[in-house]
């Protein structure tokens, strides 16, 4: 029998077939980084714990409808924990479900091999590739992502027009990118 | 030319010349505030009316909700507080005990069937006192030798899979067909580790007409629903639990409302067996 820990895939089909001990083991391998990123939005721990107990019952109760097509269990927790800390931040109740992209959308290669760059990206990495992102992309970044504000208040904020401000949150997420998948490519190498 | 203007130039640059960055239209640039849940809930519901029918946009949400996900690994590792863990655990218990399991498929490594959406299981139904007499006062000790029940079986797969379990060291305790079920066999099997229990089960026809099988663990306290099924004839079924059965002394099935099944038995049971606590 092999001693090697289940993948979060294995644990995920568990988890649909009513496995506690498999949300257990999920819930211990994730638990860390879902309440830091509950915490780094709210700044409340109470509001966090809330966020992240909620995210992982929903996991618990909504297994039957994660797609391991669409994304990673830690993605999907992840998304989970970040819509419930932003609707808390912003008092409003649970948003409506965001619509699915259609089956079929010629994805799957792009999603296979960002899967594999996403799986052995470090802190270090995430961190490294935000610094090489002008000043301006980076704020605007985390403070839409990890503080809540919508694109309308960063203008405000930056002083900025609104079409400067979504502007910046693509290039700087499509910079972010070519800079993880860069940094792969090196460890790949050596 | 200033800071801003040189920076837009070489972004542009690095976006393959599309200078534009809309991709030919205006909802194209609003597709990283999506990503980042920077839209208003009327612009957000706005842009997924727009989703569904832009591929372009699609894809270039697919890419960018791509960088989003791993976000998260550049903040600094908090751990939460120890007492997280089991108040999550005891909602999960709260969950389950107030829906019926859900339904499962027959044979493991099947994907489980589609959720239904959540019913009115929440609302306590009156039980019957005979329903709750038979399953909670139980019906003594099964003595026929698991060997030779295995010898009389008419169902290979049943066999097989009672086998099995046997001889990875599980515990398996007998479960019979009462009345008109009385042709109906089944193994209750408890892997060692104290994993998820399954119930092996043959001769149960199809459940009626709306109804369902709905399985259940006893011990002093009230009957705990830990699965539905259908009920397969004379193939061999293996129903997954959604526990182990430690702490639990019988088993027993009833035949219950579809496709949920009830908080509580309102039939008799139609199979019993001892988990030999």
């Amino acid at each position: 029998m092999s001693s090697e820990p289940p993948s979060d895939d294995a644990l995920m089909t568990s988890i649909q077939r009513r496995d506690v001990g498999a949300l257990e083991e999920f819930y211990d391998r994730h638990r860390v980084i879902a309440y830091s990123l509950a915490l780094r939005t709210l700044d409340k721990p109470a509001d966090a714990e809330d966020v992240v107990q909620e995210a992982f019952l929903s996991v618990w109760r909504s297994a039957g409808t994660y797609r391991a097509d669409r994304s990673s269990p830690r993605s999907w927790l992840l998304s989970i924990v970040h819509h419930r800390s932003i609707d808390k931040l912003r008092g409003r109740q649970s948003r409506p479900k965001s619509v699915e992209l259609e089956e079929g959308m010629n994805v799957a290669d792009a999603t296979d091999v960002w899967r594999e760059v996403a799986g052995r990206l470090t802190s270090q990495d995430v961190r490294g590739a935000l610094d090489t992102l002008p000043p301006e992309q980076r704020d605007t970044i985390e403070l839409a992502y990890f503080k809540g504000y919508t694109h309308t208040q960063i203008a405000g904020l930056m002083d900025v027009p609104l079409g400067t401000v979504k502007g910046r949150m693509r290039m700087g997420l499509h910079k972010l990118k070519a800079a993880l998948e860069g940094k792969q490519s090196e460890l790949a190498i050596d | 030319m200033n800071d801003d203007l040189t920076r837009a130039h070489q972004d542009d640059l690095f976006l393959n010349g599309d200078t534009s960055g809309s991709g030919g239209h205006p909802e194209f640039e609003s597709t990283g505030a999506y990503v980042l849940d920077a839209l208003t809930p009327v612009e957000a519901a706005d842009f997924e009316l727009h989703l569904r029918a832009c591929a372009t946009c699609r894809n270039e949400v697919a890419a960018l909700r791509q960088v989003v996900d791993v976000l998260p690994l550049a903040l600094d590792p908090i751990e939460p507080p120890a007492t997280l863990r089991s108040r999550l655990l005891a909602a999960v218990e709260g969950s389950e005990q107030e829906a019926p399991a859900r339904r499962l498929t027959a044979l493991p490594g099947g994907r489980p069937a589609p959720r239904s959406a959540e019913t009115s299981s929440r609302r306590w139904l009156p039980i019957t006192t005979v329903a709750a007499a038979a399953l909670i006062a139980g019906l003594g000790v099964w003595n026929l030798e698991l060997h030779s029940q295995l010898n009389n079986k008419s169902s290979p797969g049943y066999a097989a899979a009672v086998a099995q379990a046997l001889a990875g060291g599980a515990h398996v305790y007998q479960v019979g067909g009462t009345g008109a079920m009385a042709s109906a066999h089944a193994a209750m099997v408890q892997p060692r580790n104290g994993h998820n229990a399954y119930l092996v089960v043959t001769g149960l026809p199809p459940a009626p007409h709306h109804k369902i099988y709905q399985l259940w663990l006893m011990s002093a306290a009230k009957p705990r629903s830990v699965a539905i099924f259908a009920g397969s004839g004379n193939a061999t079924s293996i129903v997954p639990l959604s526990r182990g059965t430690a702490g639990y002394t019988r088993t027993g099935v009833t035949i219950e409302p579809g496709p949920h099944g009830s908080p509580l038995p309102t039939t008799s049971p139609v199979m019993l067996g001892s988990l030999g606590a």
